[in-house]
């Protein structure tokens, strides 16, 4: 399979599951597809560390998501019936009738529970697993088949496995202008960022994340955010404080000579993280190329190829650009 | 065939007395910190003291052994919720803020002890009748620490705990403080039953209740190669007022120790859950699985310090915890010592190097 052919990968990709936390399928597909020579290491939170150049310590690291969101399966009321226990922001499941898919191969379909009130969050839902055995603590994920058509691609998972691509890709095709890792980072989801304890081991001097962005282009919607086939985006505020802004410059002054502007993502605000990046050991300035993603951690997430395309040139084009990002 | 499991002794009962009677609320645990040190001044080979408070506990393995050592660190957390005296408002009468998780409903009424030395006082509040709004909770502003008109002033920022005495009623445990005294005294035990082959660093944590704070400093100091966090977790296995069993029940009395698979902070490390699930089994230990979801122990940021840090939680289930009275099973808390014991006396190496 070609490395370029984003529209195969997304469907493979969407097919493995990796719940926070249980990455193992997806860091294997990720070692069997890593360039030659490169040297990879799995840490204690099951990062995994990609190194081209492992004589050199690493001054900038790109830093992708491994895992997606998911559910552990928590005790039922009755037989044949479970509760789910999210792991990252699963948003609720809406109308009945969303599947999740257990590691041990079981079924479930969510029900919504009678008389649940509106504020219950996913204690209001149930998930009937029918005869099957779902163990408490049974990871699972969305159970989504993942389609391609007309240049946009459908399933569960996509936005992060569109990162990942991205980082993947750049990883076989740029050649750094300074010595880079990447990380392929577990538990990004959920609040354990495995991101921070990899970064810290590394010791980079800067760090560029590839991250999806919930798409803020729905009709009506009231806080416009980037669009979806409108090209990728820069992230303007991250963990509740502002992007360093020497980076977030590199990222545009990266997408101008690949000939395009960014879209500009502004997330909400929100209380700063102690386990993230930007506050690891002495500091450590970041920045985001982000990838528009409809209905974000949801069942079905949509993802344009083209904003893929080009996210793989600005990547590339950001990690061979010439000079120092911080000076 | 397994090892023989040690004896679970009473002594371990009496310093959980002594233990769940002092007063030792977040950011002020030396009266806690005094009884484990000189519970375990003759079984260690190093006692010290961080910056924070935080007290570690060395148990270096065997020189003899050829192989580097796994470098565990265990920890339970000596802080309790309280409260803590902010301001004078009239003679014997103080206004006080929560330390920690609590709500004002559970303190209204209840007698407390304040500073190491344990003054009485009590928490009054206005009558139902007279709160502000027609409302019937009280606000934390309603309620006031009332030693009397007699009594020598108060300083405000001294802090308070629940004035419970501990009671043992058959196998059940009745104590303020379970959280987490219940870990602090099966560490104790640990630590003089320690395994000979594991570079052992037991840390009696300060701050767990208002943010892990001290483990996050403990664990990056050490660095340890896995750490292992012993707590005490609430049971919700009451029978609601409709005859049914509460449906989001978290661990249950009388089941045995609970295993975390994930919290609101941290999920375990899987080769850890496995080799605890693998032991349990060998030696018949009953265990549970707490429920994934809310709360946290100090392995939330112990896991994600320095390069990582693989991580887990093993707590002895108790009902009421954060408020004036918990109750746990004796035999809960025994099993969780010897699960505790039989997991490090089998935890080598080959434990890590499996994938993750």
């Amino acid at each position: 399979m070609k490395l370029d052919d984003f529209s195969a990968l997304l469907l493979e990709l969407s097919r493995i599951d990796a719940p926070p936390g249980y990455e193992a399928p997806l860091r294997a597909w990720l070692q069997a597809h890593l360039p030659a020579g490169a040297t990879a290491r799995v840490d204690g939170l099951g990062n995994l560390i990609v190194l081209r150049e492992p004589d050199r310590q690493p001054r900038a690291v790109v830093v992708a998501p491994l895992d997606e969101v998911g559910f552990l399966s928590q005790e039922g009321p009755t037989q044949g019936w479970v509760r789910l226990a999210p792991l990252g922001p699963a948003p609720l499941p809406g109308p009945a009738g969303a599947r999740v898919r257990f590691a041990n191969a079981a079924l479930g379909v969510l029900v919504r529970e009678p008389h649940a009130s509106d504020d219950a969050g996913w204690r209001g839902w149930l998930c009937d697993v029918a005869a099957a055995s779902v163990p408490v603590g049974t990871p699972g994920v969305w159970d989504a088949a993942p389609v391609a058509r007309a240049g946009r691609v459908w399933g569960k998972a996509l936005g992060v496995r569109a990162a990942l691509l991205v980082a993947l890709w750049a990883l076989h095709h740029a050649e750094p202008a300074h010595p880079t890792a990447w990380v392929f980072a577990a538990r990004e989801q959920v609040p354990g960022h495995g991101s921070a304890p990899a970064a810290f081991g590394l010791q980079p001097a800067w760090a560029w994340r590839v991250m999806p962005a919930p798409a803020g282009d729905l009709p009506g919607q009231r806080v416009p955010g980037p669009g979806v086939g409108r090209g990728p985006a820069v992230r303007l505020r991250e963990w509740g404080r502002a992007a360093d802004p020497r980076l977030v410059q590199a990222l545009q002054r990266a997408a101008a000579q690949v000939g395009f502007t960014p879209q500009a993502e502004v997330p909400p605000d929100r209380e700063p993280s102690w386990a993230s990046l930007p506050l690891v050991a002495a500091g450590l300035p970041t920045a985001t190329l982000s990838l528009p993603v409809r209905n974000l951690h949801a069942a079905h997430e949509s993802v344009a190829l083209d904003d893929l395309t080009l996210a793989a040139r600005w990547l590339r084009q950001l990690l061979e650009a010439p000079g120092d990002p911080l000076a | 065939m397994p090892a023989t499991l040690p004896p679970f002794p009473p002594r371990a009962v009496r310093l959980l007395r002594a233990l769940t009677e002092a007063v030792a609320v977040s950011g002020a645990e030396g009266p806690a910190r005094r009884l484990v040190r000189r519970a375990l001044r003759d079984f260690a080979d190093r006692i010290t003291t961080d910056s924070m408070g935080n007290l570690f506990v060395h148990r270096p393995a065997e020189a003899h052994r050829s192989q580097r050592p796994l470098r565990v660190m265990l920890a339970a957390h000596l802080d309790e919720v309280g409260f803590m005296l902010t301001q004078r408002t009239g003679p014997g009468l103080y206004r006080f803020r929560p330390v920690g998780g609590l709500q004002p409903a559970t303190a209204l009424g209840q007698k407390v002890w304040v500073g190491p030395e344990r003054r009485v006082g009590v928490i009054g509040s206005a009558p139902v009748h007279l709160l502000k709004g027609g409302a019937r909770l009280p606000a934390w502003d309603d309620l006031r620490i009332d030693f009397g008109p007699h009594d020598p002033p108060a300083t405000p920022g001294q802090y308070a705990a629940f004035a419970t005495p501990f009671r043992r009623e058959g196998d059940t445990i009745f104590a303020k403080a379970l959280d987490d005294r219940v870990g602090v005294v099966t560490l104790v035990e640990l630590v003089r039953h320690a395994p000979p082959h594991l570079d052992l660093w037991a840390v009696f944590t300060v701050q767990e209740e208002v943010g892990l704070r001290g483990a996050r400093i403990a664990a990056h100091a050490l660095q340890p190669d896995l750490a292992i966090a012993l707590d005490c977790t609430p049971a919700r296995d009451f029978v609601g007022p409709d005859g049914r069993p509460y449906p989001f029940p978290n661990t249950r009395l009388g089941r045995g120790p609970a295993l975390y698979l994930a919290d609101r902070r941290t999920i375990s490390d899987p080769r850890l859950v496995r080799h605890f699930r693998t032991v349990a089994e060998r030696y018949g230990l009953p265990y549970q699985l707490r429920q994934a979801g809310g709360g946290s122990t100090d392995a939330g940021a112990m896991h994600i310090q320095a390069a990582g840090i693989p991580s887990l939680s093993v707590s002895v289930p108790a009902r009421g915890l954060h408020s004036p009275v918990a109750a746990m099973r004796y035999a809960d808390w025994r099993a969780a010592f010897h699960w505790l014991w039989a997991a490090l006396q089998a935890l080598t190496p080959a434990v890590l190097e499996q994938t993750p």
